[in-house]
């Protein structure tokens, strides 16, 4: 069990990662939920050897880990609030810079950067 | 008990209430602020009139951390020195900045905020030598190192005072965190940063020598030694006043301070102490040519003041019982000089030797009582400063005839030098210019009377620095240093008037070897550590701009940067450790296939996003990623995490599909279409990142404690009415966890709205 | 013909926000707790929004003020989580202590863990609610400037 989950852990990362590594802004986005998955799976499939019954658990009956439950729970919320940060800056991107390419965007910042120098000293 | 922080109280109340006088009136501020100071001071003679005494305030105890304050011999010195000098440069200024100010073309409220300002910079001095705690010493420091920042850099509109202000918080400031890192190294060693304790176990357990050179780098930034020492003289750029004050009696001395405060640490470790002697001894050399030939007044002080904090670190550095005397010495007469340029500069509009002399007739009272601080600096009799160079002499005495001769050409060229200043401002062709204000005047001549008084009555310098010294350099002993006149002729006498001879003797012929000596030092200002400071800047800043460059070329390449790298390592880590060869495969059984299966989906789910033609399709893929692991966590039993599992992805979808519609379709089909030409080099970093968060989770998950908290939990949860053993856990056991991460949500919320103002534009 | 789906919706509001507070309630003793409870109503308000449109659903208080209800759940989580310092306790002790007798009736437990799992709720839903809203102002903006 342990290897098929850490298999599926590093599945999900190495998607997540090659998403990230692309050059449109909506599929970096996936990517990084795709990461956020694999990690909250990881916390909880340390629990995956030995689970139970979480409530009301009778005397004696296995437990599934609720540390590793609090865990999961805590990095599922924290992940859905930065993916819909990150949803809105692609938005904010897409509409301050007009494209969702990010070699567009470091031509725009590299632009800026120019400029800023030229200004300067 | 409560006595003690008087003196602390009243120095920290000077600038609040200096700060709402000069709402009131700005002219205010200068007098309460000062009388102020003076109460301050008060109390601090009289509380020392009760004996040494110590305060310690708990702070952190379950850290070992507390506020610790000393009333003794070295604080009560230097903190009289710090307020009596600061009352006075307090007023000083009140006749000195209305005029600055006006130059500088800003308004005259200003000089409420340097008042201010002044008398923080005060009340952090007063600190620095009250706290008895190698941490409080440390955050004292700092406190000394912001506020002179802001003080050097008042001419806010001045590009030469902000890049001095900035060159001043660089390298005070690092060469303070070198300090830190030697209190924390010292706190490891003996497990406590109070002092007392400190030098007790010190006494049985010699302190490492990385700790002290530590702290000695920090205490020579903060003194103005080789090789930091080109900061002073750029720092000149700063008012007039706080040039008097912070480099005569109060930032300069803090690092020789720091180090007789630290004496006992320093004591057994010779070879420190014989580093610090070498430094002294140049700096003299240093501080001292350099003033032979700087032309500005404030420069030819500020290298004066170079070469007399060396002399006082090779006292420290020789374990003279002298070096407290010799800094409360130097003290009134520096000030007294930066304090006399200064009004000639209001006066004239001058600031270079050159352009000034004869002014011995216009300003009749500068001068006299000027010429009494020169006189003190040059260590000629009836003045205190004798009995600095009387104990400077003293300690060399008793090293041989080599230390002997370097003392004398250093007191030598001290002479010459200040010769060299008061001649040419005040000797020479007469210069007719107004009178200068009184009150500019005034500290000038208190200063200057304190100077003669400690001259004439050298008794009453006596208890005074035996006590310092009682309670820095000869630690735990009595002090046996005496100060008298002595008409004879031992060794120190005869040193002075060698001295004094060879002083006048190169005042004389100064003229034939000014031009040379000044061509050297051009020369080795070139390749000195003021040259070193600007390559390096000019380096990083070459640096930054070079990697900001790469870093934005592609930001594909940044992330892969960061990934492949730490993937590796992971992968390192692992084939390192004896971990390697425990991996543990576990077991599948009948009851786990639900979850086999689950997981087989998600993964099914996460492969075909990368093959994905259409955003559409890509979202409900993720989502369908995320549906699975849901099912996978209810599956595993932890209904908690599916059931909000399966709420948030449900909202992530619908929000990922509103994204969508907010996106122009054009966009998004020609993203979509170059998003299909992958890299080879992606392919083998997701490779990479994805084997090692592979082996790393596996690894993990392989060597899971047998004994876990999680069963301790369970027990718990019980007593702390909650049946739900997560709930207990998110709300009780790591309630703490939990608020920090909903301050994480609640900046992502904000993160939102302020992105997507409104009323924004479009 | 007109569509049976916003009544619905608006019909499936209350109860659905009825359940997410039934699971904040009774999170101490069953399944359930401040995030599922905040997801869930949070849910209920997205599915206004995608039925009946930003003005329809602006109407409601909570969805008007959901980010200074957000504050507010931040308040609460830090009140419980800090005020027994006042009183001499370490930081997130919770009332009753261990060892005092409890009050409550089933899954439903009188505890001060109650007013923490309130915050977590209202921050949560604060959260979703104004992503969600924002996200529809910029479609209308959108659709106002559009070609």
């Amino acid at each position: 069990m342990n290897l098929i989950a850490s298999l599926v852990v590093g599945l999900l990362f190495a998607c997540g990662v090659r998403m990230v590594l692309e050059r449109e802004l909506v599929r970096v986005a996936c990517g990084t939920v795709l990461i956020t998955n694999s990690s909250v799976l990881l916390i909880l499939a340390g629990s995956f050897a030995e689970r139970g019954e979480a409530v009301n658990v009778p005397q004696g009956y296995p437990v599934t880990d609720p540390v590793l439950q609090s865990l999961a729970l805590t990095a599922i919320v924290i992940g859905f609030a930065v993916s819909a940060l990150l949803l809105t800056l692609v938005h904010r991107t897409q509409r301050a810079h007009g494209s969702l390419r990010t070699d567009r965007l470091v031509e725009a910042e590299m632009k800026r950067v120019h400029d800023t120098e030229k200004e300067g000293p | 008990m409560p006595v003690l922080v008087l003196p602390i109280l009243l120095s920290l109340a000077c600038a609040p209430l200096a700060y709402f006088a000069g709402r009131w009136r700005p002219g205010a501020a200068a007098w309460v602020g000062a009388a102020c100071a003076v109460a301050a001071l008060a109390a601090l003679c009289w509380e020392l009139t009760l004996g040494p005494a110590r305060l310690v305030l708990p702070w952190a105890p379950t850290w070992g951390l507390s506020l610790e304050f000393t009333r003794d011999g070295l604080s009560g010195l230097y903190a009289a020195m710090a307020l009596s000098v600061g009352a006075l440069v307090v007023l000083y200024s009140r006749a000195y900045m209305p005029h600055h100010l006006a130059e500088e073309g800003r308004p005259a409220r200003d000089e409420v905020r340097f008042q201010v300002l002044m008398l923080s910079f005060m009340a952090a001095m007063v600190l620095l030598v009250t706290v008895d705690d190698l941490l409080l010493l440390f955050i004292a420091l700092d406190l000394t190192t912001i506020v002179s920042y802001l003080l050097i850099g008042f001419d806010r509109d001045d590009p030469e005072s902000r890049a001095a202000a900035l060159l001043s918080l660089v390298l005070t400031g690092a060469t303070s965190v070198v300090f830190f890192a030697g209190a924390m190294a010292l706190g490891l060693q003996y497990g406590t940063f109070s002092l007392p304790l400190v030098f007790e176990r010190a006494a049985t357990q010699p302190a490492s020598t990385g700790a002290l050179v530590c702290l000695a780098v920090g205490a020579l930034g903060k003194s103005a030694q080789v090789p930091f020492h080109f900061w002073l003289p750029r720092a000149m750029a700063a008012p007039t006043p706080v040039s008097s004050y912070l480099h005569s009696a109060a930032m300069v001395a803090a690092g020789v301070f720091l180090l007789q405060r630290l004496y006992p640490l320093f004591e057994p470790a010779v070879a420190v102490r014989d580093g610090l002697l070498a430094i002294g001894f140049l700096s003299m050399t240093v501080g001292s040519l350099m003033a032979l030939v700087a032309d500005p007044f404030k420069r030819v002080l500020a290298y004066s003041t170079i070469a007399q904090y060396g002399y006082a670190l090779v006292l420290v550095a020789l374990g003279s019982e002298g070096a407290p005397l010799y800094v409360a010495a130097h003290a009134p007469c520096k000030a007294a000089l930066f304090l006399t340029v200064g009004a000639i500069t209001q006066v004239t509009g001058k600031k270079k030797l050159s352009e000034v002399s004869g002014l011995r007739h216009s300003l009749p009272v500068l001068a006299g009582a000027s010429a009494v601080g020169a006189a003190g600096l040059a260590a000629l009799p009836l003045t205190v400063g004798f009995f600095k160079d009387e104990v400077f002499f003293h300690a060399l005495v008793e090293k041989g005839p080599l230390f002997m001769a370097a003392g004398l050409v250093g007191a030598g060229l001290t002479l010459a030098y200040t010769l060299r200043l008061w001649w040419g401002l005040f000797g020479g062709p007469r210069q007719d210019v107004p009178a200068a204000p009184r009150l500019l005047v005034a500290p000038v001549v208190v200063l200057a009377a304190s100077v003669l008084v400690g001259g004439l009555l050298p008794g009453l310098l006596v208890a005074p620095s035996r006590a310092a010294a009682a309670a820095s350099m000869v630690h735990g002993g009595a002090s046996s240093l005496e100060l008298a006149y002595h008409l004879d002729a031992r060794a120190e006498n005869l040193l002075a008037l060698g001295a004094w001879a060879l002083g006048a003797a190169l005042f004389a012929t100064r003229l034939t070897w000014t031009p040379m000596l000044t061509r050297v030092l051009e020369g080795t200002s070139k390749v000195g550590p003021a040259h070193g400071y600007r390559v390096l800047l000019h380096q990083l800043d070459r640096l930054s701009t070079w990697l900001h460059e790469k870093e934005v070329r592609d930001l594909r390449d940044r992330v892969a940067s960061v990934l492949v790298p730490t993937g590796l390592l992971g992968m390192t880590v692992l084939w390192v450790t004896p971990l390697r060869d425990r991996f543990i495969a576990g077991s599948v059984g009948w009851a786990d296939v639900t979850l086999v299966m689950a997981l087989a989906f998600a993964s099914a789910a996460a492969l075909a996003t990368l093959r994905a033609r259409n955003h559409l399709v890509l979202v409900m893929l993720i989502s369908c990623v995320g549906f699975s692991l849901a099912m996978v966590f209810a599956f595993a039993a932890a209904p908690d995490v599916a059931l909000t599992s399966v709420l948030v992805e449900t909202t992530f979808t619908l929000l990922f599909a509103g994204l969508l519609a907010l996106l122009p379709d054009r966009r998004l089909e020609r993203a979509q279409k170059e998003a299909q030409q992958p890299r080879g080099r992606d392919r083998i970093s997701a490779g990479i990142a994805g084997a090692s968060a592979f082996l790393l989770s596996w690894s993990a998950l392989s060597h899971l404690q047998a004994d876990r908290v999680g069963t301790q939990t369970v027990k718990l949860a019980e007593a702390a009415h909650s049946p739900n053993v997560v709930a207990a856990v998110l709300t009780d056991f790591r309630g703490l966890d939990t608020v920090g991460e909903m301050s994480v949500v609640l900046a992502a919320l904000l993160g939102v709205t302020s992105l997507l103002k409104l009323k924004g534009k479009g | 013909m007109r569509s049976f789906v916003p009544p619905l919706s608006r019909m499936l509001l209350w109860p659905s926000l009825i359940i997410a507070l039934s699971f904040w309630l009774k999170g101490g003793g069953e399944v359930g707790g401040g995030f599922p409870a905040g997801a869930l109503a949070g849910l209920a308000v997205l599915l206004q929004y995608v039925v009946t449109g930003r003005e329809q659903t602006r109407r409601y208080v909570v969805v008007r003020y959901a980010a200074p209800l957000a504050g507010v759940g931040l308040l609460l989580v830090v009140g419980t989580a800090f005020l027994p310092v006042l009183a001499g306790y370490t930081p997130v002790s919770l009332f009753p202590r261990p060892g005092q007798p409890g009050m409550g009736a089933g899954a439903f437990h009188l505890h001060t863990a109650l007013i923490f799992e309130g915050g977590l709720m209202l921050i949560v839903f604060g959260l979703v609610v104004t992503v969600i809203d924002r996200f529809a102002l910029s479609t209308a903006n959108q659709g106002d400037e559009g070609p």
